[in-house]
């Protein structure tokens, strides 16, 4: 066994078991870390496929996209803080299902598939040459879905926007109805006894 | 394998020498300043290891243990991650990548992930709210850093940190693209949070995320903070003042000197400026610096086409 | 489930925003008395939202402060103005270098502790303000917050009143002050900056008060009033504690613009007992 070969084992095991962990730690930001601890695990498996610049893309996107997403966890939903136990999952039994499914069916691929075996020529500079298929053939692909990416991203920005183009963006706004045309949700109820089933957990 | 084993006993040794430095410099600084120094500028830093190597270590109510014992260890484990992209010379790089520039901007998200671990798992107040902070601002100081460190390898054509050295044979990067370096300088000062831009662990927040630990968790955190204040200099050494390059002395030395520049600009900064309050400096970021950024990106691409 | 506290923390719950409606979350804590960035004995019950202050209540209002003795003589004899002033341009700049501790200009706070120690009349402090101009400290956390209505800055007396445009000094009403051509000095703002100004302004015209009572060796007339670097101090009472203007001036404050306003007012009330002698 080479050290390639230690270092992808131990790498995969890492990947699978944080991965596992997403679903059994009873934290938001917990959850988040052990995704981006197992990205990384997959990161550094790229790197040992020779896709330099993708594993090394890998673990700043997905740095950052953990801390945003762990951070509007909190920010939005129960448990902010996120040290306090809490149940993770809903609809698990379907969620198995699927998983168990997907797992079995790209593991088979893996296994019978048949795949060409074709050596990565000597002198292949494979940042260069991704550079090349970026910027080459496949640029009005690249560049629209970055285009239309950046114009959502300013689009949404302009939309949650405080100062908005008729004043306050939140003057006058009420939250929608739990039913159509009902009261408005999340007022408090000044009667105590419908406050019961309030108290589920997500 | 010797030299591997070479390269690991460089990268540790500037890990502990470079710490060292940042401690007696920024003394001095201070010493410079006002602060009286009590005792010589150079064992000081020893005695206060030794101080917080002997202090018990803290605990608080159901924090995180993992994350709150790991968080240090990160940090400085990024910070030697950083210092191993440092090239010394053409023949001697500890970790040549392709994509060094690459892996450079990948560890500061890095860093951001382990100092907001860092505070949320103290499970406290102070060290939540400076790990909140850090968060909101270490955003606009990894795109800023981003668009500069894209600017140096446009010139060089490679995201590999030698090449970027070797393409200022000519002209150094810091001349070539003045914005770039002062705009580096201020994400260096803010992703180690030191001085002004010390906003994680600032005394307004009875030192924010680390205010719940002590002892040898907090000896590690300092260490790991200064460590990464020297991996910054040597980055920006390489990427903006031509690293190895320069007359006489051999290229080691010249990375030493212009490391040690860069740093006590950075500490000297730290001591003299005062802290803007976290949202001011947000907004100068997103508002100033990250046009800037993009401006530096531009004229990088004009002044690289041939 | 949320709010409460599980496990004997706070947990948050999520709540009104008070900026744009956005339901987040409010962090509540105590902070004080044991906290150097506070007055001494000072504590509160804070909820944040995010890192901006929705609510503070004050728990424990601050230990009453000790004077220098010379400002409780000055009620029982006249004093010799160099003195008085004397401790007044230290009393301003001890409170000017805690300012700048908090807003993290560490040596500058050493170096103005330090100049206290050798403080002499008629010493200038143009150095200082020109370094403190140059480096940016009136522009640093909170300068522009933290503003003072008049009714607060009234209540608050001594130089924060002052620092808001009410030129209110009992040393103009005694002749001998006036002999050595005492002007009343006010600023406008009131806000953090306008306090910072206002303590340099008074330590330098203190100094420079000093050295000239120094020359003539003049004493103080009015024995029935003292002004304080604190506010007015007379034989029926002393100023008051006023720390619970806080609870009306911090809300909607960011976290770091509230600690540098709470360490640009001086609030504590004055302690019936003098200062010792070190």
């Amino acid at each position: 066994m080479t050290f390639v070969d230690l270092t992808f084992f131990v790498c995969a095991a890492i990947a699978i078991y944080a991965g596992w962990r997403v679903f059994r730690t009873d934290s938001m930001v917990r959850a988040s870390f052990f995704l981006l601890i197992s990205f990384i695990a997959v990161g550094i498996i790229m790197l040992l496929l020779a896709a330099v610049y993708l594993g090394v893309a890998l673990f700043f996107m997905m740095a950052v996209e953990m801390m945003v997403m762990a951070l509007f966890m909190m920010m939005f939903m129960m448990n902010p803080a996120g040290l306090n136990p809490m149940n993770m999952v809903h609809q698990e039994k379907v969620a198995m299902g699927i998983g168990i499914a997907a797992f079995v069916a790209l593991s088979g691929v893996a296994v019978f598939g048949d795949f060409p075996s074709r050596p990565v020529p000597d002198g292949l500079d494979p940042v260069v040459s991704l550079g090349k298929e970026l910027l080459g053939n496949s640029m009005l692909v690249f560049e629209s879905a970055g285009v239309t990416l950046l114009a959502t991203m300013i689009g949404v920005v302009a939309m949650t926007s405080h100062r908005g183009r008729f004043g306050e963006a939140n003057e006058g706004s009420v939250p929608p109805g739990l039913e159509p045309g009902g009261d408005p949700a999340g007022k408090p109820q000044e009667n105590d006894q419908k406050q019961q089933g309030h108290h589920h957990h997500h | 394998m010797v030299e591997t084993l070479f390269a690991l006993l460089v990268v540790l040794g500037m890990l502990a020498v470079g710490s060292y430095a940042v401690a007696v410099i920024d003394g001095a600084a201070g010493a410079v300043l006002g602060r009286t120094a009590h005792s010589n500028v150079f064992l000081l830093p020893i005695y206060q290891c030794a101080s917080f190597w002997l202090v018990p270590a803290n605990t608080t109510e159901a924090p995180d243990a993992w994350a709150w014992r790991l968080a240090p260890v990160l940090y400085l484990t990024f910070a030697a991650m950083g210092l191993a992209l440092v090239p010394w010379s053409p023949s001697f790089i500890p970790v040549d990548l392709t994509t060094g520039i690459v892996l450079w901007g990948a560890l500061e998200p890095l860093a951001t992930v382990a100092i907001f671990l860092h505070g949320w798992s103290a499970n406290s107040h102070f060290p939540l709210l400076g790990a909140y902070r850090y968060v909101s601002l270490g955003l606009s100081y990894i795109l800023v850093s981003m668009f500069v460190l894209i600017g140096v390898s446009l010139p060089a054509e490679s995201l590999q940190i030698s090449a970027v050295v070797e393409s200022q044979r000519e002209l150094w990067n810091v001349i070539r693209q003045p914005l770039g370096l002062p705009l580096f300088l201020i994400v260096g000062l803010g992703i180690s949070f030191w001085g002004p831009l010390n906003f994680a662990d600032s005394s307004d927040l009875a030192e924010g995320t680390s205010s719940e630990s002590s002892g040898r968790a907090k000896l590690l955190w300092q260490f790991g903070r200064a460590a990464m204040l020297v991996a910054f200099s040597a980055i920006g050494a390489s990427a903006f003042l031509g690293g190895w390059l320069g007359p006489v002395l051999p290229g080691p030395a010249w990375v030493i000197l212009k490391t040690l520049f860069i740093l006590v600009l950075l500490l000297v900064l730290g001591r003299l400026l005062p802290r803007l309050s976290p949202d001011r400096f947000l907004t100068l970021a997103w508002v100033l610096l990250l046009p800037l950024a993009f401006v530096d990106l531009v004229w990088a691409g004009v002044e690289a086409l041939p | 489930m949320m709010g409460g506290k599980p496990y004997g923390r706070a947990m948050a719950m999520t709540a009104d925003d008070l900026r744009d409606g956005l339901q987040l979350d409010p962090l509540s804590f105590s902070v004080g008395p044991f906290w150097p960035v506070l007055p001494p004995g000072f504590s509160a019950h804070v909820t944040l939202h995010g890192d901006v202050i929705a609510e503070i209540q004050v728990t424990s209002i601050p230990y009453p402060v000790a004077l220098p003795a010379i400002f409780r003589q000055a009620l029982e004899k006249p004093v010799p103005i160099a003195e008085l002033e004397l401790a007044r341009a230290c009393y301003h700049l001890r409170q000017l270098s805690h300012a700048l501790w908090v807003n993290g200009l560490e040596s500058a706070s050493l170096t103005v502790l330090q100049r206290i120690h050798a403080l002499q009349p008629g010493d200038s402090l143009a150095g200082l303000r020109t370094w403190l101009r140059r480096v940016g400290f009136f522009f640093s956390a909170g300068a522009e917050k933290g503003v003072l209505g008049r009714d607060q800055a009234e209540k608050i007396g001594g130089p924060a009143a002052r620092a808001a445009g009410i030129a209110q000094d009992t040393r103009q009403d005694d002749p001998q002050y006036q002999r050595l051509g005492f002007q009343v000095i006010y600023g406008h703002g009131s806000n953090c900056r306008a306090r910072w100004q206002q303590w340099l302004d008074e330590a330098e015209q203190a100094l420079s008060l000093a050295a000239r009572a120094r020359e003539q060796a003049v004493c103080t007339s009015d024995c029935d009033r003292v002004e304080t670097p604190r506010g007015v101090m007379g034989r029926g009472g002393s100023p008051s504690d006023a720390t619970f203007v806080l609870q009306e001036l911090l809300p909607g404050l960011e976290w770091s613009e509230a600690i540098a306003t709470i360490a640009s007012l001086d609030l504590a009330a004055v302690s019936d007992y003098a200062e010792e002698g070190v």
